[in-house]
């Protein structure tokens, strides 16, 4: 009786710490993000687009850059399945390799917005006074700007290429993060588990980066996954206006600038690499939004 | 309310600084030099770019440079284009009206499609309608705008190829007829993310009893949707249009480029091309204060849709 109550004791104790196990919050965003068709849809493209990208130097007929004026202004056919360029370059093959430049512009430019915001974020809402102040005035003094005018102004500084279009666009997304990082942390810090890592002696550094970080990312995460596609397109208008990756590369906004003076006679030029910027900025998009109502349903982003 | 915006408008101040201080310095660093810029058409000689250097205050300490353009931009002088050689608040009041009413123009489209798309898709909830909806809001979000320039002038002007008929004119300046798909263009990425949020904001408000209340004492359903749910809906909105505003703000420097229309933005992307520093200085500066005066006409807007909102 007393084995039995025992090991159904045990059980119990068991089965609850498998349940909360089970029942963690990121494993219930996980399933709901698994059970949502459209977000699952946005992930399947996505994938499929990065590794045309990853494997185009296998996948690419030709030479992304190779001229053959011979071929020039073609329409699609099954030597070009996309058609040709004023140089006779091969559309397809310029797609595949533009979205190198394309996907890994948008992932660094977020990934310069997120860790800037993040820290300032953290910083400004966990100590609060002068501090949170002097940051959220300079965030105050960025969110003037309309984005894409910041992304301008800061190529305009830099002068255009590849590298300082990831930092303009970069630059010009750290508000978002900051404000949302702070305004988590305002609220997180007043938990009891911050107070508790206090009372232990655990240093401002190890709170802010064990205890509310991992607290507070979610919604982070969902901004950042929607800031992608922001940062892609914003990448793209910058390369399209000619300030941004500059030819011969091949990036999809640069390739659309050369088309556009062939748009009557050779619109195929502009029509696909657009399309793939559409593409890949909708996906991202069905992504994020997927991760938004599985981590928070009621966030407003 | 008064103290309100007083107190907003002094707030305004020191951000206006920074604004300020953020443009200069972005142009300081800018490489190159000026002076070496404006001369060199002329073939410039190393002298002629001294005196130049002299003239424009370029070899003066850099704090004396920033307490002049600081106390100048106060006044509301940017100095002289480089290259117009006019007073660059000029250029700006000549172009600023025509991105103003483009910014306008497309946020009538992104209204107008935006509040119908998320009402009926509200309404329609879960049904093929609402998903077609949502479908078409999300690639108007996804939709690189220069793209959809370009698509809608190759439409146009195929038509005009194959049945003669100009049905709208695309490119240039002219009276509303020029700015209507410009308008189309930059309105419908916002028209998409605003369809979302209506959509969403009236979901929630048309669970609420005063809705089951008010459908229960006879009034049509129409009335109820337009004066007590949307009206109730429209505030998560109206705190996002305020933001929409900006991206419609910025969105002229693509669309002024793509259709040639004359314009704050494209001044802006032109003064970057050609190194047109107090141009892009004026600008910069022009745009951010509109944008941060929308966003205070913005906030005011609250009270007026929401009695409940009080200023004090």
């Amino acid at each position: 009786m007393t084995a039995v109550a025992k090991s159904s004791g045990c059980s119990v104790e068991d089965e609850r710490t498998r349940r909360m196990r089970a029942e963690s919050p990121w494993r219930i965003a996980l399933r709901i993000l698994v059970r949502n068709r459209v977000a699952m849809s946005g992930l399947a493209i996505l994938v499929i687009m990065s590794l045309l990208a990853v494997l185009a130097p296998a996948i690419a007929p030709y030479d992304p850059d190779a001229v053959d004026i011979l071929h020039q202004l073609e329409a699609p056919s099954q030597a070009h399945i996309l058609g040709t360029d004023l140089y006779g370059r091969d559309i397809f093959s310029r797609i595949l390799y533009g979205g190198r430049i394309t996907l890994v512009v948008g992932l660094i430019a977020v990934g310069i917005a997120a860790s800037i915001g993040i820290v300032l974020g953290l910083i400004a809402g966990f100590y609060g006074g002068a501090l949170d102040s002097i940051i959220m005035r300079l965030v105050d003094v960025l969110l003037a700007f309309p984005r894409i005018l910041l992304a301008l102004s800061i190529v305009g500084m830099l002068g255009p290429g590849l590298l300082n279009v990831m930092v303009a666009v970069g630059i010009a997304g750290i508000t978002g993060y900051a404000r949302l990082v702070r305004g988590s942390v305002l609220s997180a810090k007043e938990n009891v588990y911050v107070e508790a890592a206090r009372v232990v002696g655990c240093p401002d550094h190890i709170i802010l980066r064990r205890h509310l970080l991992p607290n507070i990312i979610g919604p982070v995460i969902v901004l950042a996954t929607l800031d992608v596609a922001a940062a892609i397109l914003s990448a793209s208008s910058l390369s399209f206006l000619g300030l941004g990756v500059q030819p011969p590369t091949a990036e999809w906004g640069a390739m659309l600038n050369e088309g556009r003076q062939y748009l009557r006679t050779a619109p195929w030029i502009t029509l696909f690499p657009g399309l793939a910027i559409m593409i890949s900025v909708l996906s991202i998009n069905m992504l994020g939004d997927g991760l938004r109502d599985a981590l928070d349903p009621r966030m407003k982003i | 309310m008064l103290r309100y915006i007083q107190r907003r408008l002094l707030i305004m101040i020191p951000v206006l600084w920074g604004v300020v201080t953020l443009v200069f310095f972005l142009m300081y660093m800018l490489p190159g030099d000026p002076a070496a810029t404006i001369l060199a058409q002329s073939g410039g000689k190393a002298e002629a770019i001294e005196k130049l250097r002299e003239q424009l205050g370029l070899n003066d300490p850099l704090p004396v440079q920033y307490m002049r353009f600081l106390s100048n931009a106060v006044r509301g002088d940017f100095g002289n284009s480089i290259f117009l050689r006019q007073p660059v608040m000029q250029i700006i009041a000549e172009n600023l009206p025509a991105t103003i009413e483009l910014a306008i123009g497309a946020l009538v489209v992104a209204l107008a499609i935006g509040f119908s798309m998320g009402i009926l898709a509200a309404l329609k909830c879960n049904t093929w309608v609402d998903r077609l909806c949502m479908l078409t809001a999300i690639a108007g979000v996804s939709m690189p705008n220069f793209w959809l320039a370009l698509l809608i002038m190759y439409l146009i002007s195929a038509i005009n190829t194959y049945y003669g008929v100009l049905i709208l004119p695309i490119t240039g300046q002219g009276g509303i007829q020029h700015l209507i798909v410009p308008s189309i263009v930059l309105g419908f990425a916002v028209s998409g993310s605003l369809a979302r949020l209506v959509r969403s904001s009236m979901l929630e408000v048309l669970r609420q009893e005063y809705i089951t209340t008010a459908r229960a004492k006879g009034l049509s359903r129409r009335v109820v949707i337009l004066r007590h749910a949307l009206r109730n809906a429209l505030i998560p909105v109206v705190t996002m249009l305020g933001l929409q505003f900006g991206y419609l703000l910025g969105g002229t420097v693509i669309i002024e480029t793509v259709f040639s229309r004359r314009g704050l933005g494209r001044t802006i992307v032109d003064a970057i091309v050609w190194k047109d520093l107090p141009v892009v200085q004026g600008a910069v500066f022009v745009t951010a204060t509109t944008y941060m005066l929308v966003n205070l006409l913005v906030d005011i807007s609250y009270a007026v849709i929401d009695p409940r909102i009080r200023y004090s």
